[in-house]
């Protein structure tokens, strides 16, 4: 088998591609790989990468041939390539482009490039309802309500459609970014977060589509610059209220934009405004069970030119299904971490859009853009009387022995000494727990009980450095901007939660004056199913090549 | 020395824990420390199916040190004897299958008598019972001995250019070892059972399936009737590496794999060759060996190969017995006495370099057409005409190992297999580091050799997977029950 050491690709016939990230063309191989394949994983030394249907689609509607992508991997790859994989290379990218949606006036057409292709479409029966009459062999007339839901139908069951019908513009709104923060202090943006912005924008199919970059390395800057970018009104979907109000924080200092143009609908306040921030929330909020979602109105309410969906990997049903019919306005989707439980990425690519920017996080901790994080899981025995309790419990009950174990007060005790002057998250799940060792030692706590205007309060003064350590439970898992935050202890969390850990970690990843260094401390009951739960919990991360050190508490 | 099984605990305070469950007092027969104490059969049958804690059982080995110096003696005693003395080893060593031999095979019974005398009492020859005759019957040797010097040859005149109707090479033994290494260790996790029709159950299959990462296999749970791991059951079983037991049903693995594993790929696929070739071939390996040898990417003349056997060691076929009518072939009381001479050659041994010719184009050694052989590329690679560049094996924090093409030996890839299991077998095959594995490691070996298995071929091994490795260790071996363990009576 013919072998070349210094190439860094072994494609697998699985359409896996294992990226060697030691020999001296990882770099060339890895931007080449970012135009058709999607990162899976990256561990150290070697990166996985998975050439799907969909990620050949977006290289082909980003103009990429298959001959050129069987080129790059011949190229690049240390052993010869599986025949499967070539040839379903050219299937694959044959597809897209054969099936268009084309603007006809007021309608929209669906139109192929031979009658059998459309007639094939035409035979599919999810998609027979969607379909309108045939104009002639390769021509049939869709209505525009269910563009969306067509492209959503037909990708599923292998057909993309190649949407060239455009966007609607939005009412035009006068915008720039402002070259200095309200303090004075001068900023641009990052080379990571330009690129971000012109992925987004460029391409034929340009204006839809999500950037995927690590908690800390600027999500809503990116957000913003493609806002103005396009200079329109735009509609900002956010995770929460305190999310909200970071949101709006952030578009005042970093644009030319005013109060009165940034307008926060929420239960409070509903303002209308050429930049509207919402939540998710108040989007869904039914006044009866079985009632419709009382502010779906919100997305026609304006002429929007752009729509955000931040943390988009939260957006739920209800929103997928209504961003069915706002496929004529410009998307954005924005996240860390593009893993769903629920298994829906397929409709956030075919509801929002491709990926279009996808960043490994440590390579932005190599490059210094997010604070260096070192993950330590201290290991703490339980008490004799509590191992007794423990081995005699239901599986249920040793959970919860196991992730309550008193011993962790202790713990939590020698790493705020350990990293006294430090600003300290304490993360937890329980919040019996929580506010007990919140009283212990004597620290601030907010939880989904504590109103919001005591959070901001409580936020305010831990960024302002008034405050030193903060109890967060869950509510704490999402976009909170606390960027002075160096320490996260993590003193229970929700079973394996990948989405979580990484979520947590990122509360201190923000990048840090100085020695730009994080600390991450999970405690964990040793000997116990909390320790299991602990090693499913850390895989996202540990496939992002964050490593996990090992305390063993005395 | 009796054999005894010991139980014992990461800290003492763990007594009061099980104390707590069982009456452990009344099967404990002597405490050794305060950590390991000697337990009565009665633990295995009343307290360990009560313990609401996981115990670790473990196998005591022999330790290394003890083989080695067993080892530093006999090299000792092997120079000591007379050179005549050593010829008769070294004749019996390579004659000799799972270290047993026939004293008509290996010597002259009438004329090595002392020789054979002299062995018997350096301990390095055991005399099995039942021999008819003096020195004929059937005799042990020293597993511990040093191999024999090899013969060498030299086939230089054989060499030739490939002739165009050379066939293509078909598969040789070396992707069959690794199979049956993977098979192997699979079969050690699953320990799968046979049904009366001695097919193995279809559940059982599947989880074999599993732990191999072959997922086609688990669909149609046919492992007899699966092209690959078919022939590596055959394979499995024509090495006399597993058995059925006779309740349970269970396909069990048993001694010696390893043995034939070991080392690199060659030295594994040569040990194969020997197990699965008739005995009395194994004499033809060695200069097959070098004819391929010394061919290198050319063919072999078979008629030139044969005049130059002939010329250089006809003597390693047989002993050579001298009688009063002249030199003659071993043969059994009764038998007709043929004349070992030119006609002998002819009938005899040039008739059993044909078979053996045979037999390795049958195992993918090598490629034959009229008058000429070649070898596969297998067979090129037993014959070390050519080094393969090694890959390195990859290790990533994330608990996964890829292992690309020929980085690894059969063994390696046993050992491997039994500590990770199998995601994909592809263009690289991926394995993940697996609890389950490393604690069914630990039955039989320690956590520094599983470390030193991931060491071999990686560059580098996270930080976090010694640590991950280290901490399931340590929470297995909380409570083990060692069995075997040899203490003075």
């Amino acid at each position: 088998m013919q072998y070349t050491p210094d190439n860094p690709f072994i494609v697998q016939s699985d359409h896996t591609i294992l990226v060697e990230t030691q020999g001296p063309r990882f770099e060339e191989g890895r931007d080449a790989l970012r135009t058709f394949a999607e990162l899976v994983k990256s561990p150290e030394y070697v990166h996985t990468w998975r050439i799907t249907a969909l990620s050949l689609w977006n290289a082909a509607a980003a103009g990429q041939t298959p001959d050129e992508v069987v080129d790059t991997l011949t190229r690049l790859a240390k052993y010869p390539i599986p025949d499967n994989v070539i040839a379903s290379v050219r299937d694959k990218m044959g597809r897209y482009g054969r099936i268009r949606l084309v603007r006809d006036g007021e309608w929209l057409l669906l139109e192929s490039e031979t009658p059998e292709d459309l007639d094939e479409v035409r035979h599919l029966k999810p998609a027979q309802d969607l379909l309108g009459h045939v104009v002639d062999s390769t021509h049939l007339r869709i209505n525009p309500r269910q563009r969306g839901e067509l492209k959503q139908v037909l990708t599923s069951v292998g057909h993309p459609v190649q949407d060239l019908a455009g966007y609607d513009d939005g009412d035009s709104w006068e915008m720039h970014l402002s070259s200095e923060l309200p303090s004075g202090a001068p900023w641009g943006l990052r080379d990571y977060q330009l690129a971000a912005v012109d992925a987004f924008h460029g391409g034929p199919q340009g204006g839809s589509g999500v950037v995927v970059l690590p908690c800390g390395a600027g999500k809503t800057l990116v957000g913003i610059a493609s806002m103005v970018g396009l200079g329109m009104r735009t509609l900002i979907l956010t995770s929460g209220l305190s999310a909200l109000r970071q949101w709006k924080r952030e578009v005042l200092a970093r644009t030319t934009l005013t109060e009165d143009d940034v307008g926060e609908y929420s239960a409070d306040v509903k303002e209308l405004r050429a930049v509207t921030l919402t939540t998710y929330q108040l989007l869904t909020w039914r006044p009866e069970k079985n009632a419709p979602p009382a502010h779906f109105r919100l997305f026609y309410e304006a002429n929007w030119g752009l729509v955000i969906y931040d943390e988009v990997h939260l957006l739920p049903a209800p929103i997928f299904r209504e961003s069915a019919y706002l496929q004529a306005r410009r998307r954005l989707g924005l996240t860390a971490t593009l893993v769903r439980e629920d298994g829906r990425e397929t409709d956030v690519f075919a509801l929002v859009g491709p990926k279009r920017f996808d960043l490994p996080w440590k390579r932005l901790e190599q490059q210094g853009w997010i604070a260096e994080a070192r993950c330590i899981e201290v290991r703490v025995a339980l008490s004799p009387q509590d191992r007794a309790r423990y081995i005699t419990a239901s599986a249920t009950d040793q959970n919860r022995i196991a992730t309550k174990n008193a011993r962790k007060g202790a713990l939590v005790e020698q790493l705020l000494e350990r990293h006294e002057g430090e600003s300290i998250l304490v993360l937890g799940t329980y919040i019996d727990q929580l506010e007990f060792v919140a009283r212990r030692y004597k620290m601030a706590v907010v939880t989904g009980k504590t109103p919001n205007k005591e959070r901001d309060e409580l936020f305010a003064r831990f960024r302002s450095g008034d405050l030193k350590v903060l109890a967060l439970s869950r509510v704490g898992n999402f976009a909170i901007d606390l960027p002075n935050a160096s320490v996260a202890i993590q003193i229970s969390g929700t079973f394996g939660s990948r989405q979580e850990e990484a979520q947590r970690l990122g509360r201190v990843l923000r990048k840090k004056e100085g020695s730009n260094q994080a600390h991450f401390y999970s405690l964990v009951t040793s000997d116990s199913r909390e320790q299991v739960f602990a090693e499913r919990r850390q895989l996202f991360l540990t496939e992002q090549g964050y490593p996990y050190s090992i305390e063993v508490a005395p | 020395m009796r054999s005894v099984a010991v139980l014992s605990v990461a800290s003492p305070e763990i007594w009061t824990e099980l104390e707590a469950q069982v009456d452990l007092a009344a099967h404990i027969e002597s405490v050794l420390d305060p950590w390991r104490r000697v337990v009565r059969h009665s633990f295995n049958t009343e307290v360990l199916p009560k313990l609401q804690q996981q115990v670790l059982i473990r196998y005591a080995r022999r330790d290394r040190a003890s083989e080695e110096e067993s080892r530093a003696g006999l090299e000792a005693k092997v120079s000591a004897l007379s050179r005549t003395a050593q010829r008769v080893l070294h004749q019996a060593q390579r004659h000799a299958i799972n270290h047993e031999v026939f004293g008509v095979h290996a010597w002259d019974p009438q004329h090595d008598g002392p020789d054979v005398r002299a062995l018997l009492s350096a301990e390095l020859l055991f005399a099995l019972p039942g021999e008819a005759a003096p020195y004929s019957g059937r005799y042990a040797l020293n597993p511990d001995l040093p191999p024999p010097p090899e013969v060498t040859y030299d086939f230089t005149e054989a060499a030739m250019d490939e002739t165009s109707d050379l066939p293509d090479g078909t598969r040789g033994p070396g992707q069959l070892l690794h199979d049956i290494a993977s098979l192997a260790a699979a079969v050690l996790h699953v320990s799968p059972q046979k049904t009366h029709q001695h097919t193995l159950n279809k559940g059982d299959a599947k989880k074999l399936a599993h732990r191999l990462g072959a997922p086609q296999l688990a669909l149609t749970a046919d492992l007899e009737g699966d092209a690959r791991w078919g022939r590596a059951l055959r394979g499995l079983e024509a090495l006399g590496v597993v058995s059925t037991g006779p309740l349970s049903r269970r396909l069990e693995l048993d001694l010696g794999l390893e043995t034939t594993l070991t080392g690199d790929t060659v030295e594994a696929m040569d040990r194969f060759l020997h197990r699965v070739l008739d005995r009395d071939l194994h004499v033809v390996l060695p200069a097959l060996r070098q004819a391929l040898h010394d061919a290198g990417e050319g063919a072999v003349d078979e008629m030139i190969f044969l005049e130059e056997l002939y010329e250089q060691h006809r003597d390693v076929f047989f002993p050579v017995w001298q009688r009063s009518m002249g030199r003659i072939y071993p043969a059994a009381e009764g038998e007709r006495v043929r004349a070992y001479d030119e006609d002998g050659w002819e009938r005899v041994e040039r008739r059993m370099v044909q078979r053996a010719l045979s037999r390795a184009e049958l195992l993918g050694l090598i490629r034959r057409a009229d008058g000429v052989f070649a070898g596969t590329s297998d067979g090129r690679r037993w014959a070390r005409c050519h080094a393969l560049r090694r890959a390195p094996v990859w290790v990533t924090s994330d608990l996964e190992l890829m292992v690309p093409p020929h980085s690894i030996t059969p063994w390696e890839r046993f050992q491997i297999e039994r500590l990770c299991r199998c995601l994909g077998r592809d263009t690289v095959d991926r394995y993940r580091l697996e609890r389950e594995g490393l604690v069914q490691w630990l039955s039989t070996h320690e956590l520094p050799e599983a470390l030193d298995v991931l060491n071999r071929r990686a560059p580098a091994v996270p930080l976090n997977v010694v640590e991950t490795l280290t901490a399931w260790a340590t929470s297995a071996q909380r409570i083990v029950l060692t069995r075997g363990v040899v203490v003075p009576s």
